[in-house]
């Protein structure tokens, strides 16, 4: 057993609103920057809808991801992309790239316009202009063009995760009375089977060590985008001001010094939790060699349990620290994907390991009853779950590969939450219901009480509980951090300029 | 940018002193060199035809690494596609010019000098055995039909212009294009 530490995280879709206020934080901090102008390493996009890049979830046409070669005998995992030949053949005409127009064309507003304008009996206009060359545009695109348009005849229809629902279902899902939709906030999911770091021809991706953070080496990227075509979730971007590829980098800088990274500690919806996982790394090549349909039960499996004196005997064997063990017994990541397995990872057939995990959405709230005037709460939703407006079909094909159970666990274990809260604060279901409810979903109310704790009244501690960081104190050890002082810093040869 | 790296500044000078080095011997070379020599009447006559052959159709490399004839100039039948549409075609040059006149321009000195050449056989000028065995080949080939090649040589770039186009748009058939366009415009015609 080889024990990793893995900084993981959870977004419970339940609470998302949709405000965008994460994507905002981590552009003003990151990507705020010439030629990172239409990044979004944080970006919030409504499903059913076509997301960011346009249809990023297609991998018939982008070849994200890995797959399992066709043999029947000890199949082996391949890039979706291309094998190593290929990548040679293609390394100066990269074959599944993202043209600008899939994301979109940045732009800003010639502001001047209004002020130099000549005097006429119009109002001045700021016409939109290209952030790339500077010329007036039409703007035809955006981050989040289809933001809220679960509807859409243009946008929602096209949602690649639709595509193989029958008819009928389809037609369902967009009369006006079933209408839904709901956020899916994305970063980029630190997988443990990474595949930028697989397609990078210069090896200039990596996974750190201690927290599993995966970043491009901005000395050693050579610019030849294979990680863009690879990743599946499209979370690498381009940079064409430097030629450099650049991703999410879970705000290390900030992790390091003890605070959230920006997207997570300013959530408004607080529907972000951060935490430590620690993992067999050993069965990593097993895990990813099942059918789809048990993905995420071989990832759970990987998962080891923080409390059980054997699992931290091998990590310590394993050098992971003991603040970083202490902070996985206390992770609230651990609780969602394991304890609870409320959590699942997003798009796990796409066989990166991705060890960012979300709650599915439970919409509507609950299904409420007229009697004499007054609403009640159904408690028979077990029967109706099915039927539910959010069909599980989808859901299970967004988060766990086409496996209906996992998905419907989640939504019983969610449902049984809250008519158990409903029975305890408002009194209008009886304790047998609570209790019925609680039983049919497996639990009992111990852990009814945790996860609405968790999930409703967490403190910022108990959302995010971040590993003690090392790096400093090892590297003052060996270099004088005086050394260097009244230079550039570390890496960067450029000062980071802001603003056009 | 405001302060300047430390093992830069310490290097400065040692950087400073060796490109002064560089420039005082590294160029000294060129300046000191002679100008050519005109072949002498007595070795224009000792040229051989087969080495001018050799020489101007590049098989047989200059002595001071100047650029074959051919890549200017055509000669008779020189080849499949001819020789370069630069310079003057040399067939019958030995009917228009004597042997001095000839020897003048290869060397660039005295005479007659080549507004083209001079600047390119300054720096790599030709011996005097290379310049008679060239006269030598130009005066025998006097006579040859002369053939313009250039279609030939157009019509072959197109072909293969567009049969790369035709192989490299085969190979890359099913790249990555217009996705989010072709789905909005697909959308926006089914809506009407």
């Amino acid at each position: 057993m080889k024990v990793k530490s893995q900084v993981s995280m959870v977004f419970h879709l339940d609470k998302c609103i949709g405000c965008h206020t994460c994507s905002i934080a981590c552009k003003n901090i990151w990507t705020d920057r010439p030629g990172a102008e239409y990044m979004w390493w944080n970006n919030v996009e409504t499903k059913p809808g076509v997301g960011f890049p346009t249809q990023w979830e297609d991998q018939e046409k982008y070849h994200g991801g890995w797959e399992l070669e066709d043999k029947p005998k000890n199949p082996q995992l391949k890039l979706k992309l291309q094998n190593r030949l290929q990548t040679f053949a293609n390394l100066f005409s990269n074959p599944a790239m993202p043209t600008m127009d899939d994301y979109y064309e940045p732009w800003t507003y010639n502001y001047n316009d209004l002020f130099n304008s000549p005097l006429g009996p119009d109002q001045p206009t700021a016409r939109p202009i290209s952030r790339v060359d500077g010329n007036p545009i039409d703007i035809k695109a955006g981050p989040n063009w289809d933001d809220d348009l679960g509807g859409s005849n243009i946008y929602a229809v096209k949602d690649p995760l639709l595509a193989d629902m029958n008819p009928e279902d389809r037609q369902r899902l967009f009369s006006i009375e079933q209408l839904f939709y709901f956020y899916m906030p994305r970063i980029c999911n630190h997988c443990l089977n990474a595949a930028c770091v697989g397609a990078c021809p210069s090896g200039a991706i990596y996974k750190r060590a201690e927290d599993g953070v995966v970043l491009i080496n901005q000395d050693k990227c050579r610019g030849w985008r294979m990680c863009v075509s690879a990743c599946p979730y499209k979370k690498t971007y381009y940079n064409w001001s430097t030629g450099k590829s650049e991703k999410c980098i879970l705000c290390y800088p900030r992790l390091e010094t003890g605070q959230a990274p920006a997207c997570f500690h300013s959530c408004v919806g607080r529907i972000r939790y951060l935490g430590v996982l620690l993992y067999d790394a050993d069965q990593i090549p097993d895990a990813l060699k099942v059918p789809d349909e048990q993905l995420v039960e071989r990832q759970r499996e990987m998962i080891l349990d923080p409390f059980d004196p054997k699992v931290v005997a091998a990590a310590k064997e394993s050098g992971v620290p003991d603040g970083v063990i202490a902070a996985a017994q206390n992770s609230p990541v651990y609780r969602y994907v394991k304890e609870w397995e409320l959590a699942l990872p997003l798009h796990p057939e796409y066989r990166t390991l991705p060890m960012l995990f979300y709650v599915p959405p439970l919409l509507p709230v609950l299904n409420a009853t007229q009697e004499n005037g007054t609403q009640r709460v159904e408690t028979d939703l077990f029967s109706s779950l099915e039927k539910a407006r959010v069909p599980v079909r989808y859901m299970s094909r967004t988060l766990s590969a086409g496996n209906d159970e996992l998905v419907i666990k989640a939504y019983r274990k969610m449902i049984a939450v809250r008519i158990y809260k409903r029975h305890e604060t408002v009194g209008d279901v009886t304790a047998e219901e609570a209790k019925a409810a609680l039983e049919k979903a497996g639990m009992g109310a111990e852990e009814a009480e945790a996860i609405y704790r968790l999930t409703s009244i967490p403190t910022y501690q108990e959302r995010f509980v971040i590993p003690p960081y090392s790096r400093e104190g090892d590297i003052e050890e060996v270099y004088d951090p005086q050394q260097r002082k009244a230079e550039t810093g570390f890496g960067r040869r450029q000062a980071p300029q802001r603003g056009l | 940018m405001n302060t300047r790296s430390g093992t830069f500044a310490k290097r400065r000078p040692l950087a400073v002193i060796s490109t002064l080095v560089f420039l005082l011997f590294g160029c000294a070379p060129i300046a000191q060199q002679e100008p050519p020599q005109p072949a002498s009447v007595q070795a224009i006559a000792e040229g051989n035809i087969e080495n001018g052959r050799k020489l101007f159709m590049g098989y047989a490399h200059f002595e001071n690494e100047g650029p074959p004839c051919m890549g200017c100039h055509n000669l008779g039948e020189n080849g499949i596609l001819g020789g370069g549409a630069l310079g003057p075609d040399l067939t019958n040059v030995s009917s228009e010019r004597n042997d001095i006149e000839l020897a003048s321009v290869l060397s660039n000195n005295r005479w007659t000098k080549s507004p083209v050449m001079e600047p390119i056989y300054t720096q790599h000028p030709l011996t005097e055995k290379e310049q008679a065995d060239l006269i030598a080949f130009m005066k025998s080939s006097a006579g040859e039909p002369q053939e313009d090649k250039e279609l030939l040589v157009l019509g072959i770039s197109i072909l293969a212009t567009i049969g790369a186009a035709i192989v490299l748009g085969f190979i890359y058939r099913n790249r990555l294009r217009r996705i989010r366009a072709t789905m909005v415009e697909e959308a926006e015609k089914e809506l009407l």
